[in-house]
């Protein structure tokens, strides 16, 4: 077991770091402090932005692996961004036909984990 | 009370499978470096941000100093800076409002985010702190499982952390339907940006600066008048 007073210091660290950097923005405009219009259009447009990088940010593991794949010409990986790329399609295909939120989901990971043992 | 219960359950289902499975994981790792499950509850509360989390096992293991220490959480979790500028409105008047800004994790985020474009109106705000309190939960769950159970779990889980990618997908979907030209351009901004990202920088190191990147396209892109939709409240 590590040392315990220093391991608690750090995870105290993290906490507060964490609190404050999902606190500034509220911090700075609250008050009444209204936000400049200019600012406010860029909030609407943060969400779908943010989100597109989380997307690639889940699949970097699969862009990784592919960047690889074309470098080396090696299709070692080749298993795991198939299952990825189906998994997506039937992520949007069931999601634009039933807007159902759970339904797409679950179908999507069914179909990667059962491609990941099928393909791997 | 029951109905609100109901559908603050209904949208962070999602969430659970991912936070549970990558809490365990989490877990197993931190037990496995030498913390007992009081460490995974203990962090699991108080931080509460799952990649954070993994990044700290092997710094306190070695016993990094605290500057180290907070440098690197302002890297890792720096996007959520972004996160709050969203709902700082939405949030001035709800209850349980500075328990909510500590737990604006990335998924209660995007839930959150999904909750408002189909509700604009947020009429079923009344929800989003039980939401909040429910992702915590299902984490602070997922992780002193995964520290009690260490390795004895023989079931093998591997992909179902596929369901946060599908989770991002739905909801970058459900942006773009509801604001097809806008939201459908930024989206697009938000993947391209990332994706050369991570071709020109490692994985670990993307994030953040992908981040910055696309925010400050997108504030340039707002700041691009459009004829007669000046005010509009995307």
């Amino acid at each position: 077991m590590p040392d315990t007073i220093g391991s608690l210091i750090l995870v105290l660290t993290a906490a507060v770091m964490t609190f404050l950097l999902r606190a500034i923005p509220f911090i700075v405009f609250s008050g009444g402090r209204q936000m400049p219009p200019r600012l406010r259009r860029v909030v609407g447009f943060l969400p779908a932005a943010i989100m597109g990088v989380l997307v690639i940010y889940c699949l970097k593991g699969d862009i990784i692996s592919t960047q690889a794949m074309i470098s080396s010409k090696e299709t070692a990986g080749i298993g795991g961004v198939l299952a990825t790329v189906a998994a997506l399609l039937v992520v949007v295909g069931v999601h634009l036909k039933k807007r159902n939120t759970l339904l797409s989901i679950a179908a999507g990971t069914i179909v990667y984990m059962v491609l990941l043992r099928v393909l791997m | 009370m029951k109905d609100r219960v109901q559908y603050a359950f209904r949208k962070t289902v999602p969430v659970m499978a991912g936070y549970v499975f990558l809490g365990i994981a989490f877990g197993i790792s931190l037990s496995e470096a030498g913390y007992g499950y009081q460490w995974a509850l203990l962090m699991s509360v108080l931080v509460y941000a799952g990649s954070m989390q993994f990044a700290m096992i092997p710094m306190m293991t070695a016993g990094v100093s605290p500057l180290t220490m907070a440098v690197t959480t302002l890297f890792v979790n720096g996007r959520h800076l972004f996160y709050g500028i969203s709902f700082v409105e939405s949030f001035r008047k709800l209850r349980g409002r500075l328990y909510m800004i500590f737990s604006l994790t990335d998924e209660t985020y995007s839930v959150l985010c999904g909750c408002r474009s189909e509700d604009p109106e947020e009429t079923r705000r009344d929800c989003w702190l039980l939401i909040s309190g429910l992702d915590h939960l299902y984490w602070i769950a997922g992780s002193v499982l995964g520290g009690i159970l260490g390795e004895a779990l023989p079931i093998d889980f591997t992909g179902i952390d596929f369901s946060m990618t599908a989770l991002f997908v739905v909801i970058l979907i459900e942006q773009i339907l509801s604001d097809r030209t806008r939201n459908l351009r930024v989206g697009i901004v938000g993947l391209l940006v990332a994706t050369v990202s991570l071709l020109i920088l490692s994985a670990e190191h993307f994030l953040l600066p992908a981040l910055i990147v696309t925010v400050g396209i997108v504030a340039l892109y707002a700041g691009v008048p459009e004829g007669g939709k000046e005010d509009s409240d995307a």
